[in-house]
This record gives C-alpha cells, sequence and structure tokens, in this order.
C-alpha cells in the first residue's frame, strides 16, 4: 500500500519531468481589443429568472509563453500560452421573484482573466452596483388620520458589492469570431436590507461577442 | 342558433364571474422604512380576519399557510399572513435600533389600522400568536392601543416570559429526564440534557443556556411517543414552502437569522408577566401538553393574569401535542379557534 501511495504521488514528477530547461517569455499585449457585449441568463439561486446584458471595455493584458520540452511524450516541444487580462464590465441585470417583486442591478466591476492556450479561461471580478426591487403588488399605508394609501410599484434600493468567479470557453478557433462562453457564480451583497445585509446568490449563463 | 351560442357565452361569463370573488391577496405593508409582506388567504367575504403572528425571531407567515388547520380556518375567514419587519420576504432601509420588540409590536397595531381601513371599520379582528408570535401579540397588547382594534387574542404556546419560559422548562427537563432514565439509562439525549440542566444555576441562566434550552427543547419533541404527527402533510408542507412559497427560504433563512440576532439580547430578558393585567378582551390560550420549548406554565399564568373576566377567557390544553399543535392536532386546534371567534366576531 505504501508503495502504491508513493508511485501515485511520484507520477506527476515522472510525467512532467523536462528534458531541457523552460524558457519562459513575458510580453505586454498591445493589441487592439474591442469593446464586446455579453448576454446572459441570470438566475438569483437558479430559480428565480432574469436576463443580464453587459459592455466589457479591455483595459490590458499581458502575454505569458512557456516552451517545456518533456522526457515522456516522445521529447516534443510544447508551447503553453496564457493572457492574463484587466477589463472593466458595466452591466444591467434584472431578474424577478414573481409572486414578490422584480429587480433591477446596474454594476461596475472590475474583472481580472486568464486564458489559457486560447481556449478555456477562468475570471473573476468585483465592484459596485445598486440594486432596486420594485414590487409586484401594491403596497398600502395608513397615515395619521388612519386613512388607507396606496403606492403601486413601490420598492427599495440598494447599494450593493457583486462578486463573481467565472468559467469560460473563447469559440475563436472553431467560430473564427472573438466569441466566448462563460459560467459565472456570484453574489451581489445588498447592504442595509432589513437593517444587515442579504448576500444575494447567482448563477449565469451567458455568451460574449465583440462589436465589430 | 345565434340565441343558443349567446346562452352559452352568457353562462361562461356568469361563470366566471362567481370564480372571482376573491380568496387570496398579498400586499406590502409600510411602516416608516420597513415593508411588510401580508397575505391574506381564505374566506375573505366573511370579514373576520386573523392575523397571524408566527414564530421565530426568524420565521415568516408563509411556514403557518399550509396544512389542514390553515384550511379549515380559510374556510370559515380570512387569515392574514404577516412577514414581520426583518424577516420572510419583508424588506426595509433602516438602522438596527428599529430592531425592538417596541417597534415590531407597533407594526402589528399599524396593520390592523390597515386591516380596518382597507376592508371597512366593522371587520372582525382577531390576533393570534404561536411561540415569539405569543410575545410580540402580548406586546402588542400591552404597549400599543391595539385592543380597540381587535375582538379577540389567540395565545398559541406563546413565550410572554423568557425568564419564566427558562425556568419551567428545566423543571420539565428535571421531571422527563428522571422518568426517562429510570426506564433507559443508556438515553443519551435525555442523559446530555439531565447533565445540561444539573450546571445550571436557575437564579442566573445566561444568554447561551438559553439558547440551550430551546434547541433542546425543539430536539426532544421527536423523542416523546405520545406526540402525533401526520408524516404526510408534513412531507407535502415542506414541499410547498420550498418550492411554491412566495418568499424564497434562502433569504428568509438569511435576514430571519441576522434580525433573530439582532432580537436576541433584549427578548431573552423580556417579560411581559407584570403586564399581563392590561389585557382585557376575549383571550384563548391553546397549549401542547408536551411543549418543551414553552411550557404551559407560561399558559396557566396568561390564563391567571389577564384581566379579561372567566367567561370570556379559556385555556386549552392538547393532550398529544407539543409545541405545535397546529401541526400535532390540526383539526381540534382549528375547531377550538372556530368556537371561539364565532363566539366574539
Amino acid at each position: 500500500m505504501r508503495f502504491f501511495t508513493v508511485i501515485v504521488f511520484c507520477l506527476p514528477l515522472l510525467i512532467f519531468a523536462q528534458r531541457k530547461p523552460k524558457k519562459t517569455s513575458i510580453r505586454p499585449d498591445t493589441s487592439y481589443h474591442a469593446p464586446a457585449i455579453s448576454l446572459s441568463y441570470f438566475g438569483e439561486q437558479i430559480f428565480h429568472p432574469g436576463i443580464r446584458i453587459g459592455y466589457l471595455l479591455h483595459r490590458k493584458s499581458l502575454i505569458k509563453e512557456k516552451s517545456v520540452t518533456y522526457f515522456l511524450k516522445g521529447g516534443q516541444t510544447f508551447l503553453k500560452r496564457k493572457v492574463k487580462s484587466a477589463s472593466f464590465l458595466l452591466s444591467l441585470a434584472t431578474y424577478g421573484h414573481f409572486q414578490n417583486h422584480i429587480a433591477f442591478a446596474p454594476n461596475a466591476m472590475y474583472i481580472r482573466k486568464t486564458l489559457y492556450n486560447n481556449s478555456i479561461y477562468r475570471a473573476h471580478g468585483f465592484g459596485v452596483g445598486t440594486t432596486t426591487n420594485l414590487y409586484l403588488n401594491a403596497t398600502y399605508s395608513v397615515n395619521n388620520q388612519d386613512q388607507l394609501k396606496r403606492n403601486y410599484l413601490a420598492g427599495r434600493s440598494y447599494f450593493t458589492i457583486p462578486l463573481h468567479f467565472e468559467l469560460g470557453y473563447d469559440l475563436e478557433k472553431q467560430f473564427q469570431s472573438s466569441a466566448q462562453i462563460f459560467i459565472r457564480m456570484g453574489a451581489q451583497i445588498l447592504s442595509g436590507y432589513n437593517a444587515y445585509i442579504l448576500p444575494v446568490l447567482h448563477t449565469e449563463l451567458g455568451y460574449y461577442f465583440q462589436i465589430p | 342558433m345565434k340565441k343558443f351560442i349567446l346562452y352559452i357565452i352568457l353562462g361562461l361569463l356568469i361563470a366566471c364571474a362567481k370564480q372571482e370573488v376573491k380568496t387570496k391577496e398579498r400586499f406590502f405593508f409600510r411602516n416608516g422604512k420597513a415593508d411588510m409582506m401580508v397575505l391574506v388567504e381564505g374566506n375573505i367575504s366573511s370579514n373576520t380576519f386573523i392575523l397571524l403572528l408566527h414564530g421565530g425571531p426568524g420565521g415568516n407567515g408563509s411556514e403557518y399557510n399550509f396544512g389542514t388547520y390553515a384550511k379549515l380556518l380559510e374556510e370559515q375567514y380570512a387569515v392574514v399572513y404577516l412577514d414581520q419587519r426583518g424577516q420572510g420576504a419583508s424588506q426595509g432601509n433602516y438602522d438596527n435600533e428599529a430592531i425592538t420588540v417596541h417597534t415590531m409590536a407597533k407594526d402589528v397595531y399599524e396593520l390592523t389600522k390597515l386591516l380596518k381601513a382597507k376592508y371597512g371599520t366593522s371587520s372582525s379582528i382577531f390576533l393570534f400568536g404561536h411561540s415569539w408570535g405569543g410575545m410580540l401579540g402580548t406586546a402588542a397588547l400591552v404597549e400599543t392601543d391595539i385592543q380597540t382594534q381587535i375582538n379577540g387574542w389567540i395565545d398559541a404556546d406563546g413565550a410572554h416570559s423568557i425568564p419564566l419560559l427558562n425556568k419551567e422548562a428545566i423543571k420539565m427537563f428535571e421531571l422527563y429526564s428522571q422518568q426517562v432514565l429510570n426506564q433507559e439509562p443508556q438515553n443519551e439525549l435525555w442523559g446530555e440534557i439531565a447533565d445540561f440542566i444539573s450546571e445550571i444555576d436557575t437564579n442566573n441562566i445566561t444568554l447561551e443556556q438559553g439558547g440551550l434550552i430551546n434547541s433542546y427543547g425543539h430536539e426532544v419533541e421527536s423523542s416523546i411517543a405520545n406526540i402525533t404527527y401526520d408524516e404526510e402533510e408534513a412531507q407535502m408542507s415542506l414541499f410547498e414552502y420550498v418550492f411554491i412559497n412566495p418568499t424564497s427560504p434562502y433569504t428568509s433563512f438569511i435576514t430571519g437569522r441576522l434580525t433573530s440576532l439582532g432580537l436576541y439580547n433584549e427578548i431573552e430578558k423580556k417579560s411581559y408577566s407584570n403586564q399581563l393585567y392590561k389585557i382585557n378582551i376575549p383571550c384563548l390560550f391553546q397549549w401542547g401538553v408536551f411543549d418543551f420549548v414553552v411550557p404551559p406554565a407560561l399558559g396557566y399564568e396568561a390564563y391567571e393574569k389577564v384581566s379579561t373576566p372567566s367567561a370570556n377567557k379559556s385555556l386549552i390544553f392538547y393532550e398529544t401535542s407539543g409545541h405545535s399543535p397546529m401541526s400535532n392536532e390540526p383539526e381540534k386546534f382549528a375547531n377550538d379557534i372556530i368556537a371561539f371567534v364565532e363566539r366574539y366576531k
């Protein structure tokens, strides 16, 4: 058993052992990146459906390339490429608790993204925003004379801190167009909600495409 | 032929019109910076409303909108399910100083005024509190003018005094742990409870001990064979609560827990025992015999101390119930409320 465990733990050392010292190059990416539009299903806790539209502005990126030659895999040399980028996303999300309220959440986020070999990418972001919940039912109150006052589409607004983690896939190779699909798990922390906070969890499934 | 079609259309219109009798209405009730979700369900045309104050703090009105007892009550009257301030689907922008029993009692009073303004001043309103709702209802009765607005007070296992509740729960734990451990010395839960209560100084019960008394109170219910429970109904209620309920269980859990924490220090020391004499409207006290969460001694005290004449108050015990007789003996529980409401509406 111990022998087997040692073999299992040492296997990656064997697989990734390199025949030549790896070469690394890091350079800034100076090419033009057009702004992109994102469209996604925005589900509050998945079940409360909504939609999000975003405008992504590229800020800067860095290209990191490594060439490695393994002992295994026939001694071939592989080029590993990572593109790290930073961007801003301005977006508007809306989702509904249809027996209760509909929410509008505009926000601005700073996103850090790492693209691996022009295919899979991961990203995370944080930012600031607001969430306005508009009630779908009437809102009543009584005044000092005990008279009834009725408001339609009353609501409450909250300052929001949005956070997310994203996994995506670059479709450029497949479709010769700059587009990506992604799944995003996140939270919007509503501050001052009932005197405290409410982290609203959301799941997104969407698509980025560059403005031609 | 034309006449025949016209009759059919007229018939369909009449049939549709008949079904338009409102049995369910949902709205928000705004009081200051708090917006509270209200669901009015049942026979609204009866003009008799049972305003239900849920338990917790940290619960919500929708938790009570299921099962046999709710169906029986809703057939006769309209039941008003309120999500109290900071709980359930209720929202707002206010600071945590607005999370007090008194503020919440004022919410209840304002809501009764709203119901009168909305459904007519001739409407009959009965206040019905369960568990924590019993404390909130008592607070509204003794700290506001709500008694001028309502026809009666229904207190089901209501916690009007937490210090008394803790002492009485310890007495019940002592009694039952001795009985159980005599028969089953190896019983883990009751052994643990016996050890726990042996270390408590009943004149100085800490907040932490108070929290554990409450937890054990809920936990022991599942070990008492005398308590009846409709498993199928409980499963259906859970399904409806998670998937059909307008209140998101997640949101309700988070906001409810935070509001409960905000109230904790205040309510753990709160006692209305010395103010119960201010209550003089008809009262119905309903208690589960095996309620370890809010022991029956609180029911006795409330019954004895309110100023309501004996003819207009009653105390009913449910022999196979724990903390929630509406789930344990739903028919009897609902029928007792119906008899009370019929008498005083």
